[in-house]
């Protein structure tokens, strides 16, 4: 993505979360731009937008229309018949990489988009700015293009491009229509995923999931487009050490290619196996023996796990000493350290809202993983990387919140209000319940605990008290668990 | 059908066709002891309670309960209800089982915790559901074996 249609949608983003009105200095300074591009950006925005989408008031600056930005982001995810300029470039950009080394005509590649020819040379040397990042040439010999480099690079750009699409939903792939992909290819390699899965007694979860597909898919088009003789390069050493790491990942790997070898009546190079193994070894797993043990983790692991919580808990100002803390954080930097190790990388898709929601975590951790590669020797820990981790602190920090303290009331003080007491706080883990009392000790109570912030009852109070309250029936029903959480909003708002 | 217990009662095969022949019913189950002046007076105070604030705990279930110096001990009565009452009042309807918390007012602490394990367990679904399809009264009592 360029980087002006990057800035648009930050500025869209940005409004979008604000919902208010903002200055053009304000925004100027978010962009780091001067004022004047941000009027030639809103005006772009609002010209190429159905209607205007950034609203202006004088003295106040400028707000978004939320409703018409909604709807229009829902539009333009329902359209495939029709492809932008990038939209058409990643497309040809796929259709080569599939085949590299193998030329492609020109005319063939584009027959389908109708354009021209000066659009074709554009496009060229976008492409090839984007294929020099991964080490990679755009040749053109006469009406005939290829993409030219090493195996390796092939397949990370591949797999850069699929994760383009922000899938999430890995079964959304049976039906999305904006890829170019193999209908049976796909349902294959989500069988693949889901045998490995049972086998392993785990669940893969997003984004791993998508990588682990990205990878297979992409080794069964690039075998099936171009031979499979190419692959005997080696994209890593293999030592053996290595292989006897993880017997059961490693075997549910080699079955996993034979799968694919008789899908495909071809024989793989045998690095294949060790690759998948690199991507299982890399992804989190979830299932019976990774949650809420920390077993097999490793004295490297635990190392930089509490590494990382010490350091974000001085940064942040916030405990983070709890053993549930540590297990989970500690299953993702297993797999993260596998991951630095064999070079994969995971798109995080949701970065630039991880960047905008949570800026501030994110750069501290971005700081503490530059001091943990410095310490422990690791290649740079990447932005998606540090993505994930500041959503595991972003989780911190809300769930730290001092609990609410709570009192609950009833006539009695053992009838419905006992009865809501076990209801709340299995569904309401943020209110801390000081007391279940009946009406008329309230008042005495109030003078004891002058620190409750919350009275929850189950009868109308005639006393007027000076502490929020809610009315809400014994049934505890939808609507009063709604109620009581936009209260509890309130009250974390006003602390 | 009475149950001995003296802290609880279960009266199997109410038969009631209104929110008032359910105070009929509680007033004539409450322990002769008490020093209501008239059945009037208890009636009151249950209604009183259910203006303050909806009794209803779970489809189909009530919990009618007060605290009173006229009483002289407490008591629950569970009242099952043979056909469901159709209409309570208003936004309540088709009610099965009638659970009435009678509290002597400053009972001892022994009474109040077992009133209190009672309302814990009915906080839970599965019970009230146990409590609802039971078929006869031994598979009920079996149920409230614990309180």
């Amino acid at each position: 993505m360029s980087s002006k249609e990057n800035r648009e949608q930050r500025l869209l983003l940005f409004f979008s979360k604000k919902q208010d009105y903002v200055t053009s200095e304000e925004l100027a300074n978010l962009l780091n731009v001067s004022k004047k591009t941000v009027y030639r950006l809103i005006k772009k925005i609002n010209d190429e937008s159905d209607g205007t989408l950034l609203l202006s008031e004088k003295g106040r600056g400028y707000k978004l229309d939320y409703e018409k930005y909604i709807s229009q982001n829902r539009l333009r995810s329902t359209k495939t018949s029709h492809y932008t300029p990038a939209e058409r470039r990643k497309r040809v950009m796929e259709e080569l990489l599939l085949s590299s080394p193998k030329a492609k005509n020109v005319y063939d590649l584009y027959e389908e988009y109708y354009v021209g020819d000066s659009v074709i040379s554009t496009d060229e040397q976008i492409i090839s700015k984007e294929l020099a990042e991964y080490d990679l040439v755009l040749a053109r010999k006469n009406r005939t293009i290829a993409i030219i480099g090493k195996e390796a690079n092939i397949r990370k750009a591949i797999s850069d491009l699929i994760q383009l699409l922000n899938i999430i939903d890995i079964d959304e792939l049976r039906s999305n229509k904006q890829l170019n992909f193999n209908n049976y290819d796909v349902l294959f390699v989500l069988d693949q995923l889901r045998m490995m899965e049972k086998q392993l007694n785990i669940t893969i979860p997003y984004p791993y999931n998508v990588n682990i597909f990205s990878h297979l898919y992409i080794l069964i088009s690039r075998s099936r487009k171009v031979g499979t003789s190419i692959f005997a390069e080696k994209v890593a050493e293999v030592s053996d050490g290595q292989k006897e790491k993880d017997l059961i990942l490693h075997h549910v790997a080699q079955e996993t290619i034979t799968n694919v070898e008789n899908y495909l009546h071809e024989i793989l190079s045998e690095n294949e196996a060790y690759y998948l193994y690199q991507y299982l070894v890399s992804s989190r797993m979830e299932g019976k023996e990774t949650i809420g043990t920390h077993v097999n983790f490793s004295s490297e692991v635990e190392q930089i796990t509490r590494f990382y919580l010490d350091e974000m808990s001085t940064l942040l100002n916030t405990s983070t000493k709890n053993e549930a803390i540590f297990v989970d954080l500690g299953n993702h930097i297993k797999p993260m350290l596998n991951r630095l190790a064999h070079n994969i990388r995971v798109k995080n898709s949701l970065l630039t809202q991880i960047k905008m929601g949570y800026g501030q975590i994110y750069q501290q951790v971005t700081k503490v993983s530059q001091h943990v590669s410095e310490k422990y020797h690791f290649p740079e820990i990447n932005e998606d990387e540090n993505g994930f981790i500041t959503l595991y602190f972003a989780r911190i920090i809300e769930s730290n919140q001092v609990p609410i303290k709570t009192i609950i009331m009833c006539t009695t003080g053992v009838g419905t209000s006992e009865l809501l007491k076990v209801k709340v706080a299995k569904k309401f883990p943020e209110l801390e319940i000081i007391a279940v009392v009946s009406t008329k000790d309230s008042k005495k109570l109030l003078r004891t605990y002058t620190d409750i912030e919350l009275i929850l009852t189950t009868v109308q109070l005639t006393n007027q008290v000076p502490i929020t309250t809610l009315l809400v029936s014994a049934m505890f029903t939808a609507d009063d668990q709604r109620r009581l959480q936009k209260k509890i909003e309130v009250i974390y708002e006003e602390r | 059908m009475k149950n001995a217990n003296e802290f609880y009662q279960v009266i199997s095969h109410c038969e009631v066709n209104s929110r008032d022949d359910v105070f009929d019913l509680i007033s004539e189950h409450v322990s002769q002891d008490s020093r209501f002046s008239s059945k009037k007076e208890l009636v009151e105070q249950l209604k009183q309670r259910e203006n303050a604030g909806d009794i209803q705990i779970a489809e189909h279930v009530l919990l009618p309960h007060i605290e009173s110096p006229l009483l002289k001990q407490s008591q629950l009565l569970f009242l099952r209800l043979d056909r469901p009452l159709r209409t309570w009042n208003e936004h309540i309807e088709n009610i099965e089982l009638i659970i009435v918390v009678l509290l002597k007012e400053n009972d001892e602490l022994a009474t109040k915790k077992r009133i209190r394990s009672l309302m814990k367990k009915l906080a839970d679904e599965a019970f009230i559901i146990a409590l609802l399809s039971a078929k006869n009264q031994a598979t009920f009592q079996k149920e409230l074996t614990e309180i």
